[in-house]
């Protein structure tokens, strides 16, 4: 019963979004679909804060090696649920949206604009030097036949890169730019795309017709 | 009237389906293809020995995929090389520290860990720790995740699900910290970024091959020469309607 229950809700549930698809009549039942799964996926965030508490509550508590930073994150979570909570009190005494609030309340904004995003704006800048020293490494320590490919990546890299740069007297630099990713990048592009297509269907045909059970033995 | 797209959509599932099932009966008959070389899977058993060898772990990041949306199938792929890891990782004890940045694929992810524990006759050895929510959106996951290749003995880094270009953080923490590394996606973009800093890289498709160069099973045999047959069916697609289109253009007549 274990395994056969789950298989079954997956197949039907599966079959009948798919179906949803190709014929518009029972459109409406994905939307029902998609919101059940919204509805689960809730649940799944419940447990991904206790997992989050179980693991980074043990590095602290046995001191391991950056427990300091699993402080540092609890304690933002803490702060951030806090703050949550409080828009939310807030709402519903004053009978606004308490969901809305408990979102996109003024205190969330403020660490949304002031704190994640500069952040995350930081690390994505380093991540052009990250690539490029990469690019470097390869060059230096692979096998001949992966210098050569290693040459192509950077020389592509740096030619796309100065492409983009604003200055005068670099158009045949930009058409240049233009035509990597126009043709032999786009061609590359449409070939893999293509292959993940075929594989993603072939894997979600595996899962309607039981043959991969991703949730039971 | 239903649109010619929709049509040629159904068709294509129709299609792929009914040669899963053939080809799928095919291997299960016996004659199962050889299928070609990919250094990829075979650097996964190795690492997995490496690190059961030495005690060390060895960190899956399922990236930030999950599943329910439009990610699941990619997710899935990266689950299935959890899968073909688990059994062993669970007999010896060493089980993966698994990142993920997907609430649903944390719990899937538990589960497959769980599930293999139980078939070996271990389930209280079963840790839920091992598979770890690190954040929700893509720099902190990757940041985080590449916290924990340098703060924890690690012997190889795999990465198999749905990446960004940030995931460059977690490669170039693998490649600072000297681990042998593996990776796959299906978008073009966090290939770009793995190509320099990864030791082998399973491109686009060879990612949904892993049941089939994993565990050897008829039906995912079956089902990578269906895909096959389908993409030469696309090539000879492709090639007419692009010569059609030459011809068209020579004889003067209105390019498409």
């Amino acid at each position: 019963m274990k395994r056969i229950v789950p298989l079954v809700i997956t197949m039907v549930f599966g079959w009948l979004t798919l179906v949803t698809y190709f014929w518009p009549a029972v459109a409406p039942a994905r939307y029902i679909l998609v919101e059940l799964a919204v509805i689960v996926a809730a649940f799944a965030a419940i447990l991904g804060a206790f997992n989050i508490l179980h693991v980074h509550g043990t590095r602290i508590f046995r001191q391991r090696p950056g427990w300091f930073y699993s402080f540092v994150l609890l304690a933002s979570l803490c702060i951030v649920l806090v703050i949550g909570t409080w828009e939310g009190v807030t709402a519903m005494a004053l009978g606004q949206d308490v969901a809305r609030q408990s979102v996109s309340g003024g205190g969330m904004v403020w660490l949304y604009q002031y704190v994640l995003i500069p952040v995350q704006a930081s690390l994505a800048a380093l991540l052009p030097f990250l690539l490029a020293f990469a690019a470097y490494r390869t060059l230096r320590m692979r096998s001949a036949s992966g210098a050569v490919g290693g040459a192509i990546f950077l020389i592509t890299a740096i030619a796309v890169l100065l492409g983009q740069v604003p200055l005068l007297n670099l158009a045949p630099l930009r058409d240049l730019r233009e035509w990597i990713m126009r043709v032999p990048a786009m061609a590359g592009m449409r070939g893999i795309l293509l292959g993940v297509g075929l594989g993603i269907t072939a894997t979600a045909l595996r899962v309607l017709i039981g043959a991969d059970r991703p949730s039971s033995d | 009237m239903v649109p010619a797209q929709q049509i040629a959509g159904a068709l294509l599932v129709i299609i792929l389906g009914a040669l899963i099932a053939i080809f799928g009966g095919i291997a299960r008959a016996g004659r199962l293809p050889t299928l070609r070389r990919l250094p990829g899977f075979e650097s996964l058993r190795s690492q997995q020995g490496r690190a059961i060898e030495s005690g060390q772990s060895l960190h899956l990041s399922l990236g930030t995929g999950g599943i329910g949306g439009g990610d699941t199938a990619t997710t899935l792929a990266g689950l299935a090389i959890l899968e073909s890891l688990a059994d062993e990782a669970a007999a010896t004890d060493t089980p993966p520290t698994v990142t993920v940045a997907d609430p649903t694929a944390l719990v899937m992810a538990q589960d497959v860990l769980r599930r293999a524990y139980a078939r070996q006759g271990h389930a209280a050895g079963y840790d839920p720790r091992a598979v770890r929510y690190v954040a929700a959106s893509p720099l902190p996951y990757a940041a985080g995740a590449g916290d924990i290749l340098s703060s924890e003995e690690t012997s190889a880094n795999i990465m198999a699900g749905v990446f960004g270009s940030e995931v460059a953080f977690l490669a170039e923490e693998g490649s600072k910290q000297a681990v042998l590394q593996t990776a796959g996606a299906a978008d073009v973009a966090p290939l770009a970024v793995f190509y320099p800093s990864v030791n082998h890289l399973m491109v686009g498709e060879e990612m949904f091959a892993a049941s089939s160069y994993m565990d050897h099973s008829p039906v995912h045999t079956g089902s990578l020469l269906a895909q096959d047959v389908i993409r030469w069916l696309l090539v000879v697609l492709l090639f007419v309607a692009s010569a059609g289109a030459l011809v068209q253009r020579l004889w003067g007549g209105p390019t498409p």
